[in-house]
Formats: C-alpha cells, structure tokens, sequence
C-alpha cells in the first residue's frame, strides 16, 4: 500500500510533460543540497580537529598523566609495576621530568619545555616514533646526550639534525628562595617530530631522563609517570581506581582533563556549527514545502480525480509527505555526497597548500574525518524538518474539496 | 417491485454566493433501481453536476439521505466514503482527467492500486479493460499521445477497474467531437450489458439521452418528468 503511494508520489514528481518543480523548486532543492553539504563538510572538519587533537595528545602524553608530589621514596620502576599490577587496563607506563628553560640559538630566545624520558620504555608508552619527520628517534644520554625537537622549534631556529642546541635551565637556590642560578645544558639534535599540536612543536623537547635529573640536580627524583592504556576512551573512568591504589600526594589526569579547555571548545564549537548551518537546511526545507504547496493548489483537478476514485484524505496526506521525504531524500543524498566531496578538496588544499595557521587552530593539518554518526544524525534530522515542513501542504490537499477540482480542466 | 440500489431522499443544496444563498436543489428524490439506465437533463445551471456529485459522494447534501442498497451513506465518514467509492462506484466527467505522468494503463491501474492489489493483477485486469475498449495498442503510451476520444476512454477504463455497481458520467461527450461522442456512447451500453452496470449519466445531447431507458429533467431545484 505504501509502496503504491510511492510511486504515485514520485511518479507526480518525476514528470516531464508538467514540471512540478518550478524554477523555485529547484532552488530550494539545491539549497537543501548546499545546506547538507556544508553540514557534512563542517562535521568532518570538526571530528578531524578533535581526533587530531585526541591523537596528538595521546602519542605525545600519555593516556594518563601522573604527577608524583609526595615524598614516598620510590623508584619510577617499582611505581609502574605497582599500578601495572593494580589493574589490568594499564599496557604500560614511562617515567618522566618536565622543566621549562629557555633555548637560544644563533641569536634567538625562546622559552621550551624539557622533557626527559627513560629511552628503554618510551616507546611502550608513547607513540613519538611515528612522528620523526627526519633524522632518528634516538634520546641516549651520557657525554653528549641526544634530543628529540618539535618541528617548530627546528624551524624558528634553523636547527638541523647533528646540530648542537643550548638550553639555560634555573636551579632555585637553597640559600635564598628568589634566587636562582643558571645551568647550561647542550644537546645534540638526533631527530626532528611532527607534534600534531602547535604548542607542543613550538616548544616540546624530548631527551634522556638522566640527562634532564643531572642537569636540575635533583637525583633520582622524577616529575610522574605517563601511562598507555588498553583503552584509552576508559581512561576517565579509569582515575578513581587509580587514586585509590595510589593514595594521597599523587595527581591524576587522562589526556581529555590536560586539556580540557580544548576539547571543552571542540564540544561546544560542534553544536554551534551544527545549529548554525542547520537553519540553511531549515529553509531550504521550507522552501521545498512551499513548492509542493503551489504544486499541490496547481494539481487541484489531479488531486480531486484521485479522491473520487477512492483516495482517501489520510492516503493523500500520505503521499505528500511521501513526496516531501524522496525530495528531502534527493536533496540528503546530492548533499553528502557534494560534502564528501568538498572534504576531499579541503584535505588536498591543505597539503598542497597549508592552509591552516597552526597558531590560531592549535593544529596546523587536520586529518578530515566523515563519521558515520555524524552524517546519520544530518539526514534524519534533514528528513524530520522535511517531514514536518510537508504538512501545510498536505493539510492543503486533504481539505480541498474534490468537486471543485472535477468541475474544470 | 425491485429494491432500488441506489436512493435520495430529499436532497437540498444551496451554495452561498455574496451574502446571499442561492439554492440549487430544493428537496430532490430519486430511487435507482439496479441495472437501469438513468439519464439526468436539464438547463445548464440547473444543479445536475450538484446533483451527480451528490449521489456519488463526492459532495455532501445541505439536507436529505442517500442510501446505497440499505447503507446509509450519509452516516460514513470521508475516508470510509472514499473507500466505499472505490469499491462500488466508477465516475467519468466531461474532462478526461487522466493523470499526465502515468502511461494509459498506469492511470487505469491507479483505483485498483490504491486499493492495495497487486502489480500483476491490477495490470492484468487493466489490459483486458483496455482491449474491450479496442486501445491495446495504446497500453504504454503517455496521455499527450493519445487523442482525445481515447483519452476518454481511458478516463471510462478508470472507472470500470474496480468492477463498480454504478457508473456516473457527467456530460461525457460534451467535449468531444461527433465522431468520438458516438464511439463513447456506444460504448458506455455496451459495457453496461458486459458488466452489468446501473448508468446515471448527465447529457445535453438529446439523442444520447433518448437512448436511455429513464430520463429525469432537473429545473428549478426539482425533477420534472
Ligand atoms: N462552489 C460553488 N459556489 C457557488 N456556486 C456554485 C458552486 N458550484 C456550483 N455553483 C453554482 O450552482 C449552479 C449549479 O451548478 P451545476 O450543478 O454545475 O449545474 P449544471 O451541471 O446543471 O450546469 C450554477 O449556477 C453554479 O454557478
Ligand atoms: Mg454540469
């Protein structure tokens, strides 16, 4: 039954000889197809900002960050055995010290981050390897120990692999606490890393824990471990179990919590979007109702020949939305697959021409991600508004009366 | 006597034009018996298609009962009319008003289609329609190839499909040439011998409506023999 009034509704809509669609038809329709599509575009743009984000995050922190504050005396390896232990979610973990210095190079300053990281467990942990642009991912420590640049770095100060670098790093005094002293630290450049995160290729530098102990002379001390999970969408969930085999005076973060501001805005940004490019669908939608509203007054006689023979107003009311949805329907499909296609020529612009200005976006490449959510909720909300926006003319239909319509031409 | 099939019992209708009603029928009866052939005449202006429109519920009387058999049909409401209409009555007007996106046996599947038959039965029945009409050849082409005589005939092949008891035609060779409008009328008793059809038929043509075993002269609201 159904089925029937699918084919008398796109039959009416398929005519040649008299164009159901008038000129504003087609607009609209292509409104609903511009509207869908730039849907679709900026959704994928916005799963690919967080996903790049997500990943640059994860491979270059961790799942879970660990900051150790109390003076518990105990090596980084027995506390990673300790939590590997305590749960069987964590792959493995990798100790680490953050200190912040300052770099100069052939003239120029630049505040940096130090990291140092136990060589032998890195890469269980972190995901840095598949990020060397150049050179070899190598942190051994000892006499000239090897670091690990952000792209960026290497480029604001032209640095290059088997250069030498110098970083200033302060030692607070134990004398006088608004003091401090300066210790020199040179490093050997091994290899250079895409970040994926502009603040991390501005100023991240990876080396050997040891190197970055002796340098802040603090001994075997350590700032706190990074963790790989199994699963790293269970990390949140995962912290309180954490904190309760661990006790007081350590801190615990998953990547999300690190920066939360940022993937706060990412979560908010892709609402706004969402509804702001929505209200072109909306009235493209509407605009498409309106022509199936002329078009049903137009069709008064049609309409009025199918009542008599036996349509019944609930079919008719039927049939409009029916024909409603295979408009709206025409209109999703030529959308998604016009947005598919902007997103491919949106990713090929940005690597042919780096569009994108890693200072404003906190990345500077996004890899574009249509997500199969994403692209479901645009159609069936697409479809509702053309469903809903049916109505007056199918209303229209239902109440017009069939004499009228049989008396003339 | 038979039991009519078909009876109105003091129809009134009344259109309002300006601020004024203007009465078109003033208490009309009439029992149609099965089988007859009723032709309904009149002035143009004198209510017929009103009237026409009424026995065949596609119009509401002011006033007044229909029957079918011993159904009251004033009682059903719209949709249950429509499918009432469907299933027993079949309907040709002076235009065609054959559907211009469907081929000539599509707009002869159509009544059998919404009624929920299936493809194959309705396009089966539809070409035996179409062969007793002598338009075989014509099955699959679209409306604007077809002339006007056999556009009609279409529009006649519509209103047989679903096997009606009564066939309704509202003037339906007024816009036909003389050639043409004998074809039709010939055909319209010949079917109703093949099918057993009750006709209530609308003409101006005088020698159409002598053809007819009834014929009721509608003028001023009312029948006059
Ligand atoms: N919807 C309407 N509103 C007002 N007047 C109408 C309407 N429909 C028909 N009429 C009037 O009713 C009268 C009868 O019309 P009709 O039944 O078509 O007559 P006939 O078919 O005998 O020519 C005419 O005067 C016509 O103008
Ligand atoms: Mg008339």
């Amino acid at each position: 039954m159904n089925l029937t009034l699918f084919w008398i509704a796109s039959r009416l809509l398929s005519s040649s000889q008299r164009k159901i669609l008038t000129l504003t038809g087609w607009v609209s329709l292509l409104g609903l197809v511009l509207g869908v599509g730039s849907l679709v575009v900026s959704m994928a743009v916005i799963s690919g900002f967080e996903s790049t984000l997500k990943k640059s995050v994860a491979d270059v922190a961790g799942h879970v960050n660990i900051l150790k504050f109390s003076n518990e005396q105990i090596t980084w390896q027995d506390l990673v055995e300790k939590i590997k232990k305590s749960d069987d979610l964590v792959e493995d973990g990798v100790p680490f010290i953050s200190i912040e210095g300052v770099m100069a190079h052939k003239g120029k300053l630049s505040g940096v981050m130090m990291q140092g990281l136990d060589p032998a467990s890195i890469q269980k942990v972190l995901n840095l390897s598949t990020r060397l642009v150049k050179g070899q991912f190598q942190i051994q420590g000892g006499e000239e120990p090897q670091a690990l640049i952000g792209k960026g770095i290497a480029q604001h100060f032209g640095v290059n692999i088997g250069d030498q670098i110098r970083i200033v790093v302060p030692i607070a005094s134990e004398l006088e606490v608004n003091q401090f002293r300066r210790r020199l630290v040179k490093l050997k450049v091994a290899g250079i890393l895409d970040l994926g995160k502009f603040e991390y290729d501005q100023r991240m530098i990876f080396t050997n824990i040891e190197t970055v102990q002796q340098v802040s002379e603090i001994g075997a001390q350590y700032t706190g471990i990074l963790l790989k999970l199994k699963d790293i969408d269970q990390a949140r969930a995962f912290i309180p179990r954490l904190e309760k085999t661990l006790g007081n005076g350590y801190r615990i973060r998953d990547w999300k919590s690190v920066n939360e501001p940022l993937f706060e805005a990412v979560k908010i940004e892709r609402v706004v979007i969402f509804f702001v490019i929505f209200v072109i669908i909306l009235a493209a939608s509407f605009n498409v109702a309106s022509s199936l509203y002329i078009n049903v007054v137009q069709r008064f006689s049609e309409i009025a020949i199918l009542k008599s023979f036996g349509l019944s107003s609930k079919q008719l009311v039927r049939m409009l939305s029916l024909q409603s949805l295979v408009l709206g329907g025409i209109g999703c499909g030529l959308g998604v697959g016009v947005g598919v296609l902007l997103c491919f020529g949106f990713s090929w612009l940005q690597t042919e021409f780096g569009i994108i200005p890693g200072s404003v976006y906190k990345v500077d490449h996004i890899d574009i991600e249509i997500r199969f959510l994403d692209v479901f909720i645009i159609i069936v909300t697409t479809l509702l508004i053309c469903y809903l926006a049916s109505l007056a003319p199918a209303k229209k239909g239902a109440r017009m009366t069939t004499v009228e319509g049989l008396r003339y031409e | 006597m038979n039991k009519p099939i078909l009876s109105a019992r003091t129809l009134t209708k009344s259109y309002t034009q300006g601020t004024g009603e203007l009465p078109i029928l003033k208490g009309v009866s009439i029992d149609i018996q099965a089988g007859e052939s009723l032709c309904i005449v009149g002035a143009s202006g004198s209510g017929k298609s009103t009237l026409l429109h009424i026995l065949g519920t596609l119009d509401r009387p002011d006033s007044g009962e229909l029957y079918f058999e011993d159904r009251n049909l004033s009682a059903l409401s719209d949709d249950e009319l429509a499918q009432f209409r469907n299933s027993t009555m079949g309907f040709v007007f002076q235009f065609h008003h054959v559907l211009s996106e469907f081929t000539a046996i599509e707009n002869i599947m159509l009544p059998a289609r919404i009624a929920g038959i299936s493809k194959d039965q309705a396009r089966a029945d539809a070409m035996r329609l179409l062969s007793h009409m002598g338009l075989e050849s014509r099955a699959n082409h679209f409306p604007n190839q077809l002339s006007g005589g056999e556009l009609q005939r279409v529009a006649i092949g519509r209103a047989l499909m679903r096997r009606p008891k009564i066939l309704f035609a509202d003037e339906p060779t007024g816009n036909l040439d003389s050639n043409n409008s004998q074809i039709i009328q010939d055909l319209f008793f010949q079917l109703k011998k093949d099918y057993g059809l009750t006709l209530v038929v609308v003409t101006h043509d005088q020698k159409f409506a002598e053809k007819f075993s009834r014929q009721m002269k509608l003028s001023d609201g009312h029948f006059s023999t």
